[in-house]
């Protein structure tokens, strides 16, 4: 199960940066938990450091090389003319065509599905063999973890310091959740280009393998397209086994999620999404070929 | 007497500067270099980089000021050039030169020979240094909140990213400098 702490909240807390609901429910929790009034305790030491933050003069020679710029391309006069005025109808058919389009986009926007499962390539990316490798060897539990734990924040708080990736890891599930959610550990693999980060959990006792990478670290051909219009996510059955890989690239971070789960695995997508909106989106998303 | 500076009406400056005044530019240059410079440095870690991000970022707001609409601070919108010139640039270079030895040249060439002072001085460097070592993203947020007071939506919208990222960022660096920094608390409550 897990723990309702407030630590990922505590700074927009001291900053002021919460709604008033959210602030005074923490002040209670604040009330009742050690743990997280010692967390507070060492985040308004973190900010009372930080403000001692200091602006540095900006070099004279910049104020020189600015003058020199303004000299070179000075202030953009707007001329208006006669002729101006004489093209309003020219105008406006095309303004009038650009709202319509934008009509019909936002239209759009509100009927079509905002994730489409499809399938993966022919040949498994690095990425996917990682991710597949790692899920196999933890059901072997031929695994060793470098960090294990059961707290989302403590995971993504490590994960964020020794890799420098985002883990948007759900600290809790919503109420009408049936399925167990056990997070296990995490393993960090240093790679020249930058690190990847596998964690693992346990849904039901499942196995459910999540491995993030930065997008810098991979080839361009190697990472999943994140796509434009909807969030484009790829699946793929490993044959010969039950196990699902997802593979999707959102923020600047490509991910791949690998579960024995039944379907396409897309209930393993809720390690980190709780809103139900979104987990409607994800239960109802259609494979597409 | 004491004079109070009267906040500039940053609109109405560039609305002039569009028009032809281009004393209405000077005085926002004057009022965001420093700052834009300090960002530019705490991201780029490298003197040279800085003023050439600097410099980069005025240009492009002269090329650009007809863009600018006024429905954010002018601020935000040279702390988004300043970070995509930034990502552009660091890809193409990676020299750089410890942070402190720029910093600690550009502090003591102040005038100011009081302990209390040299101590406030040295407490600076240390908090310098500790976030010079951290992550970019993290370097990046927590030079904007202190930098300049941006809000995290403020933030968001540079760093082009949603607030509850920049929440968890701060709250990652705000913890970082206070386990890294732990020895001065006795230093800071003797202020």
């Amino acid at each position: 199960m897990f723990f309702w702490h407030v630590r990922k909240h505590l700074s927009a807390f001291i900053q002021g940066e919460l709604s008033s609901d959210r602030a005074s429910r923490i002040s209670e929790h604040l009330l009742t938990c050690k743990r997280c009034r010692a967390e507070h305790e060492e985040i308004q030491w973190g900010i009372r450091l930080a403000r001692r933050l200091p602006t540095l003069s900006a070099p004279p020679e910049l104020t020189n090389a600015f003058e020199d710029a303004l000299r070179s391309r000075g202030p953009a006069r707007v001329a208006r003319s006669r002729r101006v005025m004489a093209l309003r109808w020219p105008v406006a058919i095309p303004v009038a065509l650009v709202v319509t389009a934008a009509v019909i986009f936002f239209w759009y926007q509100r009927i079509r599905p905002l994730v489409s499962i499809r399938s993966a390539g022919p040949v498994m990316s690095k990425l996917e063999t990682l991710a597949l490798d790692l899920h196999l060897q933890e059901k072997k539990g031929a695994l060793d973890f470098d960090f294990r734990t059961d707290d989302p924040d403590a995971l993504g708080d490590w994960v964020a310091e020794k890799s420098g990736l985002e883990l948007p890891l759900a600290t809790r599930q919503p109420a009408d959740e049936v399925r167990e959610y056990k997070l296990q550990g995490a393993k960090i693999l240093k790679n020249r280009d930058g690190d990847i980060v596998s964690v693992f959990y346990q849904v039901d006792r499942v196995p459910v393998t999540l491995i993030a990478a930065s997008v810098r670290s991979l080839r361009k051909e190697e990472t999943p397209s994140e796509g434009l219009w909807q969030k484009k996510i790829y699946h793929r059955s490993v044959s010969g086994t039950e196990t699902n890989l997802l593979s999707w690239t959102r923020d600047k971070q490509s991910y791949v999620l690998a579960s024995d789960l039944p379907g396409a695995g897309q209930q393993a997508c809720f390690v980190c999404h709780t809103n139900p909106r979104r987990r409607e989106i994800i239960r109802n998303a259609k494979l597409h070929p | 007497m004491v004079r109070v500076k009267e906040p500039l009406n940053e609109a109405a400056l560039l609305d002039a500067f569009r028009k032809g005044d281009a004393d209405a530019f000077r005085r926002l240059f004057d009022e965001h270099k420093d700052r834009v410079y300090s960002f530019a440095l705490y991201l780029s870690r490298s003197e040279p980089t800085a003023k050439d991000l600097t410099q980069q970022t005025f240009v492009c707001v002269l090329a650009r000021v007809g863009e600018f609409r006024g429905n954010a601070k002018l601020s935000t919108w040279l702390y988004r050039l300043v970070m995509n010139l930034y990502t552009d640039e660091s890809r193409r270079q990676s020299r750089w030169m410890p942070l402190t030895a720029v910093m600690r040249s550009q502090i003591m060439s102040e005038k100011s020979p009081q302990e209390k002072r040299f101590a406030q001085m040295e407490i600076a460097l240390a908090v310098k240094h500790a976030i010079e070592s951290l992550k970019p993203r993290l370097r990046a947020a927590v030079a904007l909140k202190y930098l300049d007071n941006l809000s995290y939506q403020e933030i968001a919208e540079v760093l082009g990213c949603s607030i509850g990222t920049v929440a968890s960022r701060l709250n990652r660096g705000h913890k970082i400098l206070a386990r890294k920094l732990a020895y001065l608390r006795s230093s800071l409550q003797e202020e």
